[in-house]
């Protein structure tokens, strides 16, 4: 039986495919480049979409794999917040531009670890106001490391929340925590209803049970295999968004990159946001279909897991990174939607503190082709003729391309390279088991962080404990750097900590930048709206939504 | 007659049994998480993850798991899905529907198309036999998921008759939007039918008794209707049965091509989820499904030779 291994769009780790053969036979001409391949400013990258001038009517929205579930808690990847983040609002509002602000609630701060909210006028989708007890609960819902949900630990500083008023609860801390204020304006600050959370126990969230929650959108009906439709909510509390151009918006499971070309081609799918997308110079070049694409949010890049040999060598990663392909990866896996990195963390991530964080990106070195730079490096280290494992699956198509590279570039320096190849099931392994990273010296991921902050991502591979320091890297100047961040209230003052570490982490190759992908968004002639950025992981995306008249 | 019934369902048990049991260690055994579903790969915190692997026993030894879902299915529980959190009895019965209207409609086409282009092979000789037979070759050659990209390409994207995803509402819509998916399913079967259909139609022919009744000037048609193809019925009814038993398994690819989420398509993605329970619920539909067609096909022998008694083979 053929294997319909096609969760392309995928993102976490396992961007996958093997379509490729089948989307060729869709009849489409080579991909050309819809941007070029180069490094440039951030500016030329598109944040809104022009707004709708028409009602939209019914749109369809594909995402790479039906919605699981609608429980914020447990909303940890692309399907589920790219509906939870419509249907519920968060404590704090992730903006288009990615900078977020007050949202369900503004915020004051009368001591470093000290946070009092007030909650706006909002009401649920059955009419009752939204109250402290229901974010409280919502908040320590998250929170409970026994409550089923994934984001227990990012409220590891918070010592207690209490409600203080009808509309007013407090947040105190152990420690001053101002990256908390990132995960409150994403998904692990999403409030829902108590009463209905609490009737509906353990269904919350699922296709019975469904959610009751204050956002833009409200639910209308979810059917598995059918999709989850959802409606304008009439009574939406926040004036400033835009009254949704739609009659109603329904989020479906495309798995088949194939499919999902069609269906865009002939508007049986009105949009969807895509990543490594194989047929995306095919659609670029279609009159009936536009694509947009903004700054990269996520990163494609080598995770090093080595903890001794050639790659335990700071000089070594960064010899092979010198002999990296970065532009033809560019353009074989990503169609030319990417561009050269500087650092792990691109231009979407940048949520507060933005031109600081842009200049020091900026001033970072494009991580370009060297060749001579590389040997020099690489005969300083005296490894040549030694060995590196890498960690693949060529069943998962980009990731695997990215892997190849990685091979060529260390074999092109004298380094001989392994490539352990295990079926795409078992590519989670290295991320979850200590045994399957530890039997590989690097592997390839698409990763991203909770929120938008170079920390989000930063935090999680070079901390220690952090849960993707597969390596156990530590410095004691980033850790310095981190703990700085992290409790520094000032977001400019934040920010010069963070760049801090992320220049250590660049220069030491912690892990090695591969590719900073465009956030692409891809829509039929007959709709328009939706940003071009990562919003719509967490915030209100589809409130911009609306048709062309065409 | 309840004997053969009480015979069937007694397999039907048994069937059941040994397969579910298979099929559970098989998984277990099988690459992958089911928490990778739940976080689409991206890493947890190791504390989350112990508090997860707990929740849903997935650190408890294999027998036991398997007692547990089999006390509970012999209830009429067949148990939660992992990243649903919903019962498998909803998700299947929510996605049968899908499937059994395409399997339907496949079956179909696989009657008309395949036992009429066999008997027109085999009636037609000549010109007729050659086009017969040029077209099943092609149609054999072209596996479901080809033909559901040339069907996409050429029917939907370029000539815009018919949808490319979905399933539509109501009873004009459904077809138009199953037509697709359902010649892309049948056009291996048909080839198969067709050339099982128009061997045996040749061989009754070619027999003493059909050239008996030919040389005594019988109508044609008559000779055709009850000494032809009342005796080439039996391999035809066999080669139909086995495949419309087969189809709802290879529904998979079709369905995910044409974006259906049916049962088929659901079997797949559980598959890779690691999610038991689906897995599990989704391969006894199939189950009974197989001993179904097959209690049809051994009614059909009985009835269309009186020489065959219910439960025993055609010779």
């Amino acid at each position: 039986m053929v294997n319909p291994q096609t969760r392309r769009r995928l993102l976490g780790v396992i961007a996958l495919g093997a379509t490729v053969a089948l989307t060729a036979a869709c009849g489409g001409a080579p991909a050309p480049s819809p941007s070029g391949a180069n490094s440039a400013p951030t500016s030329d990258f598109v944040v809104d979409t022009p707004a709708p001038t028409a009602d939209a009517g019914d749109i369809v929205w594909a995402t790479y794999r039906e919605t699981q579930t609608l429980d914020p808690i447990q909303g940890f990847d692309y399907p589920e917040q790219t509906a939870d983040s419509i249907l519920c609002d968060s404590v704090l509002r992730q903006k288009n531009d990615m900078t977020y602000g007050p949202g369900l609630a503004s915020y004051t701060n009368p001591s470093p670890t000290e946070f009092d909210f007030t909650l706006n006028d909002a009401t649920f989708w059955d009419g009752t106001p939204v109250t402290a007890e229901d974010a409280v609960f919502s908040l320590k819902r998250a929170a409970d490391p026994n409550g089923g949900g994934f984001y227990s630990t990012v409220f590891s500083r918070v010592k207690s929340i209490d409600v203080t008023g009808e509309k007013t609860f407090k947040m105190t801390l152990s420690q001053p925590d101002y990256w908390l204020l990132g995960e409150l304006s994403s998904t692990p600050g999403e409030i829902v209803q108590k009463k209905y959370a609490e009737s509906k126990g353990k269904d919350f969230g699922t296709v019975s049970g469904g959610v009751m929650c204050s956002g833009p959108f409200k639910l209308d009906s979810w059917q598995t295999g059918k999709g989850v439709k959802m409606v304008p909510n009439p009574t939406y509390w926040d004036a400033s968004l835009p009254k949704p151009k739609l009659t109603s918006l329904t989020l479906i499971g495309v798995p088949d990159d194939a499919t999902f070309t069609a269906g865009l081609k002939t508007g049986a799918i009105d949009g969807g946001y895509a990543i490594a997308l194989s047929t995306l110079g095919q659609l670029s070049a279609d009159p009936n279909v536009k694509v947009y694409q903004g700054a990269p949010f996520l990163t494609a890049a080598m995770v090093i897991s080595a903890t001794k040999g050639p790659l335990a060598d700071a000089r070594v990663r960064q010899a092979v990174s010198y002999a990296l392909d970065r532009k033809g990866l560019i353009n074989t896996v990503f169609k030319g939607a990417g561009r050269i990195p500087h650092a792990l963390e691109a231009g979407g991530t940048w949520g507060t503190a933005t031109d600081t964080f842009s200049a020091a990106y900026d001033a970072l070195p494009e991580l370009n082709q060297d060749l001579t730079k590389a040997k020099d490096l690489i005969a300083q280290a005296g490894v040549a003729g030694q060995n590196i494992t890498i960690g693949a699956s060529s069943g998962i198509t980009s990731l695997y391309t990215e892997a190849l590279a990685f091979k060529s570039a260390a074999e092109s320096i004298g380094l001989k390279v392994t490539i352990q190849n295990v079926s795409p099931s078992n590519y989670i392994n290295y991320f979850i088991d200590p045994k399957a990273w530890g039997s590989v010296d690097a592997f390839a991921t698409s990763n991203y962080g909770d929120y938008a902050d170079p920390s989000g991502l930063y935090k999680t591979l070079a901390m220690e404990g952090g849960s993707q320091n597969f390596s156990g890297w530590t410095n004691p100047d980033v850790t310095a750097a981190f703990e700085a961040a992290r409790g520094e209230a000032d977001d400019v003052k934040r920010a010069e900590d963070v760049i801090k570490a992320q220049q250590i982490i660049t220069d030491q190759m912690v892990w090695v930048p591969l590719v900073a992908p465009n956030n692409v968004v891809i829509m039929n002639k007959s709709v328009t709206g939706a940003p071009a950025t990562f919003v719509y992981m967490f915030g209100p995306w589809a409130a911009y939504l609306g048709g062309t008249g065409a | 007659m309840l004997q053969f019934i009480a015979k069937r369902l007694a397999m039907l048990v048994a069937t059941l049994l040994v397969a579910s049991f298979a099929i559970y260690g098989a998984l277990y055994l099988a690459p992958g998480s089911p928490i990778a579903a739940l976080t689409g790969g991206r890493t947890l915190p190791p504390e989350v993850m112990a508090q997860i692997e707990a929740r849903y026993h997935l650190n408890e030894p294999f027998l036991t798991r398997y007692w547990l879902w089999l006390t509970a299915a012999v209830h009429g529980d067949l148990g939660e899905s992992i990243p649903l959190h919903e019962s498998v009895n909803t998700l299947i019965a929510q996605r049968i529907g899908t499937t059994l209207q395409l399997v339907f409609f496949t079956s179909i086409l696989i009657i008309i198309f395949g036992v009429g282009l066999g008997i027109l092979g085999a009636l037609g000789r000549g010109s007729v036999d050659t086009g017969v037979l040029f077209a099943s070759t092609v149609s054999a050659a072209l596996p479901a998921f080809a033909a559901a990209v040339i069907l996409q390409f050429i029917f939907g994207v370029t000539l815009g008759w018919f949808p490319v995803i979905g399933t539509g509402e109501g009873f004009v819509d459904t077809v138009k939007h199953l037509t697709l998916p359902a010649l892309a399913l049948a056009a291996t079967s048909v080839a198969l039918v067709t050339r099982v259909t128009r061997t045996a139609v040749r061989e009754e022919l070619d027999k003493e008794h059909v050239q008996t009744a030919v040389s005594r000037g019988l109508p044609w048609s008559d000779v055709v209707r009850r000494h032809v193809l009342r005796n080439a019925a039996i391999p035809i009814t066999t080669i139909v049965g086995i495949t419309i038993a087969s189809l709802i398994a290879l529904s998979a690819v079709v369905e995910t091509a044409f974006g259906l989420n049916g049962l088929g398509a659901y079997l797949v993605q559980a598959a890779q989820n690691k999610d038991f329970a689906v897995v599990q619920g989704i391969s006894l539909v199939l189950v009974v499904a197989f001993v179904i067609t097959n209690v049809v096909v051994d009614i059909a022998y009985a009835l269309l030779d009186p020489r065959v008694s219910l439960g025993s083979r055609a010779q």
